[in-house]
């Protein structure tokens, strides 16, 4: 009797009407490092997208997605893989939506470190008004990667049209995380954004957050070769800001500047000299990014990408500056 | 009546018509412009020109406009005469679907400037069945022809900007003519569209499962903006 629901909708799946589409791209990349003796990187990759929408009555639908990306990098990290899938029926009735579902990432590539894996509950739960929706999402999350970990949050968000051209958006977010050894973490999390759209074919975004998170747990961190364990590893306090311009130069050539920043205090003492020191531990980064985008026919286009990794700490291991210029070239079969 | 009352009237009369001869008779042009002696070897065409578009009904202002913007940038005469033969037939398509489509307008300014965004909008490649739907959808008591000329504006940046096929402009047309949000929003569309292609989204993906999908439910922009977050959240973006 319990299952009279499910075979319904299964067997109800199965006769609806479905509307597929799917991408593969085929393309290659190549990567200068500047400033820097590492020699230029190539990959050539494979990646692909497909979705499944069964609209199942008026107010009902379920839908599978799926995506896989394959590439061999050379010289690292060799083969790498990610893919994803995720399934979830979803439900509209008058304000109302919601959604229940599960989706899954994978990430595996040749290098030493272990691949990843995640499955989680998707589910969502909005009230959607003419000009503000209101969502809440609780979610559970396997994850298995170094360690297994299991987590459990919730995320409460609006997102409000300020006029016709602005877009705001208000979240916040809390959790808690078991991890495989140790004792429970907890964290917690608000930001602010907003989208403008202030002239044709220029679209501005930015969003700015903290971040906090409590662990009494210990990490052994590998640096200079020396196994350091690093207490309180997950515990910190973090500030994030985002800026992200995307436009239209001419026909066919579009722009993105993308600059995320954050500002990160650590709950340990900074590394320096393959030692533990009283000092707190901090961390500021800087990613910005400059790319082009020519689409050169429906199934062809080139981007170009300058960028930076900028990261300036008191412990020495995470320090990194490195500048780069990525061009990919992408064939896309739809 | 007055002796004053006369005089005004007689003074408008002779102003308007003064008025309409430099608007819409090319003849007044070529006899007074000081750009007009360049262009004395086409002005056989483009009489011709004027007088097809006249029998036609069309406004010949929109045309003078074009032959003083021309000469004024110091256009071919062979180029400029062509390109006044091709904005009357672009014109007259227009006139066509207005009537074709029984289209009403606040009043015959406002027929002018939506003929004029619509010889735009076939310029700029959109096709005259597009531009129908669109004003045939343009309708009260829901819409009006103001929402398809917002509309016509919105697609031609979709065709500027990205690369979607006629249908799929088509069906985009058809959602935000359809769909419950102003016309003023309808040029975020496109900046929407580019911000969701830097993110990597395909462009058909954005269409059917982001934009088209918040249109056919009664939302807007924030509803396309929350989708493309659960897309991004997916793929580990955000």
């Amino acid at each position: 009797v319990r299952c009279k629901p499910l075979m319904f909708l299964f067997c109800m799946t199965l006769a609806a009407p479905c509307f597929t589409e799917a991408v593969m791209d085929l393309g290659a990349g190549g990567e200068t490092r500047l400033a820097e003796d590492a020699p230029p990187a190539f990959e050539p990759f494979l990646k692909g997208a497909a979705s499944l929408t069964f609209p199942l009555s008026e107010e009902l639908s379920a839908l599978a997605d799926a995506a896989a990306r394959v590439g061999y990098g050379w010289p690292d990290p060799g083969m790498s893989f990610f893919g994803f899938a995720a399934a979830d029926l979803a439900y509209r009735k008058g304000r109302f939506f919601g959604r229940i579902g599960a989706v899954s990432t994978i990430e595996d590539d040749d290098t030493e470190d272990p691949s990843y894996f995640d499955v989680a509950s998707d589910t969502e739960l909005t009230l959607d008004f003419d000009f503000f929706t209101l969502s809440f999402a609780p979610n559970v999350r396997f994850i298995q990667s170094d360690t297994r970990r299991v987590e459990a949050q919730g995320a409460l968000w609006s997102i409000l049209a300020a006029g016709d051209q602005t877009i705001l958006r208000a979240r916040l977010e809390g959790g808690i995380a078991w991890p495989e050894q140790g004792t429970e973490e907890y964290f917690a999390a608000a930001s602010v954004g907003f989208s403008l759209y202030p002239a044709a074919l220029l679209v501005v975004s930015a969003d700015a957050g903290y971040r906090t998170s409590v662990s009494d747990n210990p990490l052994d961190e590998t640096i200079d070769g020396t196994v350091i364990t690093i207490p309180h590893a997950n515990g910190y306090d973090e500030y994030f800001l985002s800026l992200d311009v995307s436009g239209s130069l001419a026909r066919d050539v579009r722009f993105t500047i993308l600059a995320p920043s954050k500002w990160r205090l650590s709950d340990h003492g900074a590394v320096q000299d393959s030692a533990i020191t009283e000092e707190t531990e901090w961390l500021f980064s800087l990613s910005p990014a400059f790319s082009l985008e020519f689409t050169l026919s429906t199934a062809f286009s080139l981007k170009a990408t300058c960028g930076a990794d900028l990261s300036f700490s008191n412990s020495s291991y995470l320090e990194e500056r490195a500048a780069y210029l990525r061009i990919e070239s992408i064939l896309s079969i739809r | 009546m007055g002796r004053t009352p006369c005089v005004i009237l007689l003074t408008l009369l002779l102003a308007s018509r003064a008025f309409c001869s430099e608007a819409g008779d090319p003849s007044a042009w070529f006899k007074s412009d000081p750009l007009a002696p360049a262009y004395q070897g086409v002005e056989e065409q483009i009489r011709l020109v004027f007088d097809d578009a006249g029998r036609s009904g069309l406004p010949l202002r929109l045309l003078m406009e074009k032959l003083k913007e021309g000469a004024a940038k110091g256009v071919d005469p062979d180029k400029l005469a062509g390109g006044l033969r091709a904005e009357a037939d672009r014109l007259l398509l227009a006139q066509e679907i207005f009537a074709r489509r029984n289209v009403i307008f606040a009043g015959p300014g406002a027929r002018e400037e939506a003929m004029q965004k619509v010889s735009i909008a076939l310029l700029a490649g959109l096709s005259p069945e597009l531009i129908e739907e669109l004003f045939a959808l343009g309708r009260p008591p829901a819409r009006g022809p103001a929402d398809a000329e917002a509309a016509c504006a919105a697609l031609i940046q979709m065709r500027e900007s990205g690369r979607l096929a006629e249908k799929d402009l088509l069906r985009l047309g058809v959602a935000l003519m359809s769909s419950r949000l102003p016309a003023s929003t309808f040029r975020s569309i496109p900046p929407f569209f580019i911000k969701a292609r830097a993110r990597d989204i395909g462009e058909r993906e954005l269409l059917d499962s982001i934009v088209i999908k918040a249109l056919e439910s009664g939302g807007g922009l924030v509803q396309m903006e929350d989708s493309l977050r659960l897309r991004l959240k997916r793929r580990g973006e955000s």
